[in-house]
């Protein structure tokens, strides 16, 4: 179990990680969402006993990450951001490298071969690790940080830089890990999307404070909750604008463009998780103006931030 | 310990794995070579000794010891490796101990490489007259300790950068001044209840102690201290990104 408690670190006036406490247990797969700069990193390299915090605590597996640091680092698999890696090293001379910092003697050469078969390396086992391609590289840092078969995982930003493809074999990793082997795995992101497909609870931090967490259910409600319609409409600009005020599923709307000649651009924001595409259609149709155009644009993440940073929730 | 010897390892077949580390060998082999056959005139001197050597060897550590220092710690901070190796179950002070002996191992083998200029002393000696083997002896023990020394300095300074060039330039700078004090007309420049002090703080006059075949207890410690103080400042050094703020 990771335990996290009122964790805070700042750098000079910038607070990045400001008053964090979570509880992540074992079997689970936690995202730590928020945009860049959020304290992510900052976070994770706490708790791998990178860097110290200026106060509070946390302890991995019953560890002090403040007293018991190399106990933590024994027990924990940690892929920083951007894996570096010894660039003129090869494959499994990097790998062996790690296995006996780790000593794992006698198990150092089936583990490092069932890592090169899990992340998929054999073609490049020989090859030095500068020669790769972005991809493999994160396969050779997912590799060494899974080397040790360590109860919980800390990964930065797993899936940056790789392609489609991988993105998926490495998700689904990471799920075969935490679920079936029943690992602690916390990772980071910043793609919403990376968090439905992979974690089973999301933490989202901003500006080093955790302004919400739940589970991906929970938490893309409120992304559905602030979907923005684009609204094209040939109409006079009051009546429409009082068809919108006055429609119960409109929460909020603002003029974007003014085209001339009564055509004009709104995008509104609806209070509903349902597509109100359709009553949008019947509005206009009740109230006498003509539609344009009408496209419905699921919430970014920032939209997810802005709504939850002004509403201030807390999905438990 | 265990979990170390990998780091130490690493770092050493770093020097002898990539044809950088044999161009440094090579170097320092030509420069030292040439040095002590054309600068000192060798075979003019009708001399048979080894002090040229180590005479001028301080002056050729001033530039092959930065270069083979720099990158200890500047190039885990700049590809980001020192984010594996800090959170790898190591404690900071065994992972710049297995660099710095690393590093050392490879300064002493470089030193020892100089070995067949002994034979050309011993060949060139006048028929009869036996080469005196104690200051040679004493010699390479002057030459690694302040070896030792001089890369202790030159990891500090890897340990205040990310960049290579920078620690190589201050690691030089701050030896020049270190040997220079050293040289009596140098010295005396300071106020004459400090020049004591100056020769005494020198890597250099320790050095040409030892070197004359005198072991004593007094330059030894000159050196560990040396050693023991930019090991300990490095070592803080790498643990001081943990607090700063």
């Amino acid at each position: 179990m990771i335990e996290v408690k009122n964790l805070f670190k700042s750098y000079g006036s910038t607070k990045a990680v400001d008053d964090i406490s979570f509880t992540i247990n074992k079997g689970e797969i936690v995202g730590l969402l928020g945009p860049n700069g959020a304290g992510k990193t900052t976070a994770m390299r706490i708790l791998t006993c990178y860097i110290s915090p200026d106060s509070g605590e946390a302890s991995i597996g019953g560890y002090s990450i403040l007293n018991q640091s190399l106990d933590v680092r024994r027990i924990i698999g940690y892929l920083p951001e951007a894996a570096p890696l010894y660039q003129e090293m090869n494959v499994v001379d990097y790998l062996g490298f790690i296995a006996d910092i780790h000593g794992l003697g006698v198990k150092k050469k089936s583990r490092i071969e069932e890592m090169i078969d899990i992340t998929a390396l054999n073609e490049v086992v020989f090859k030095d690790i500068h020669e790769l391609s972005k991809g493999y590289r994160q396969r050779v840092g997912l590799a060494t940080a899974m080397i040790h078969d360590p109860e919980y995982l800390v990964l930065d930003e797993p899936t940056t830089g790789l392609d489609p493809n991988q993105i998926v074999e490495i998700r689904n990793l990471i799920r075969e890990i935490g679920h079936d082997r029943n690992k602690c795995v916390m990772l980071s992101t910043h793609i919403l999307p990376e968090v439905e497909a992979t974690c089973d609870r999301a933490i989202i931090i901003d500006e080093g404070k955790i302004i919400a967490e739940g589970t991906t259910t929970e938490l893309s409600g409120f992304a559905r909750g602030s979907d923005v319609y684009h609204v094209g409409v040939v109409g006079n600009a009051n009546i429409v604008e009082s068809a919108i005020k006055s429609h119960e599923k409109i929460a909020d709307f603002n003029l974007r463009e003014d085209l001339g000649e009564n055509r004009l651009i709104y995008d509104i924001t609806s209070n509903s998780d349902q597509d109100i595409s359709e009553e949008i259609f019947d509005m206009a149709v009740k109230s006498g103006f003509k539609l344009t155009r009408l496209t419905r644009e699921t919430a970014s993440l920032e939209d997810v931030f802005r709504t939850l940073t002004t509403k201030e929730v807390r999905a438990k | 310990m265990n979990r170390v010897a990998p780091v130490f390892q690493r770092e050493l077949s770093q020097y002898f794995n990539s044809p950088l580390g044999f161009i440094y060998i090579d170097v320092f082999l030509l420069l030292t070579g040439f040095f002590f056959f054309e600068l000192f005139s060798f075979f003019l001197a009708e001399q048979a000794s080894m002090r040229n050597l180590f005479q001028l060897l301080p002056w050729v550590y001033l530039f092959f010891v930065p270069a083979i220092s720099m990158r200890l710690l500047a190039e885990d901070k700049k590809i980001g490796t020192v984010e594996v190796l800090m959170t790898l179950p190591l404690r900071d002070w065994e992972v710049v101990l297995a660099k710095y002996f690393a590093s050392f191992v490879f300064l002493t083998v470089a030193l020892l490489l100089t070995f067949p200029l002994i034979l050309v002393v011993k060949q060139a000696a006048t028929p009869g007259v036996i080469l005196d083997y104690g200051p040679v002896f004493g010699g390479y023990i002057a030459a690694i300790l302040m070896g030792g020394a001089f890369l202790a300095v030159g990891i500090f300074f890897s340990s205040l950068t990310d960049n290579q060039i920078v620690a190589f330039i201050l690691s030089i700078v701050t030896m020049a001044v270190f040997l220079l004090i050293g040289i009596p007309n140098i010295a005396g420049i300071f106020p004459p209840g400090l020049q004591k002090f100056v020769l005494n703080i020198s890597l250099i006059s320790h050095f040409y102690s030892v070197e004359r075949g005198v072991i004593d207890s007094r330059d030894m410690l000159y050196y560990l201290s040396v050693i023991f103080i930019f090991l300990f400042a490095t070592i803080r050094m790498v643990e001081s990104r943990k607090w700063k703020a």
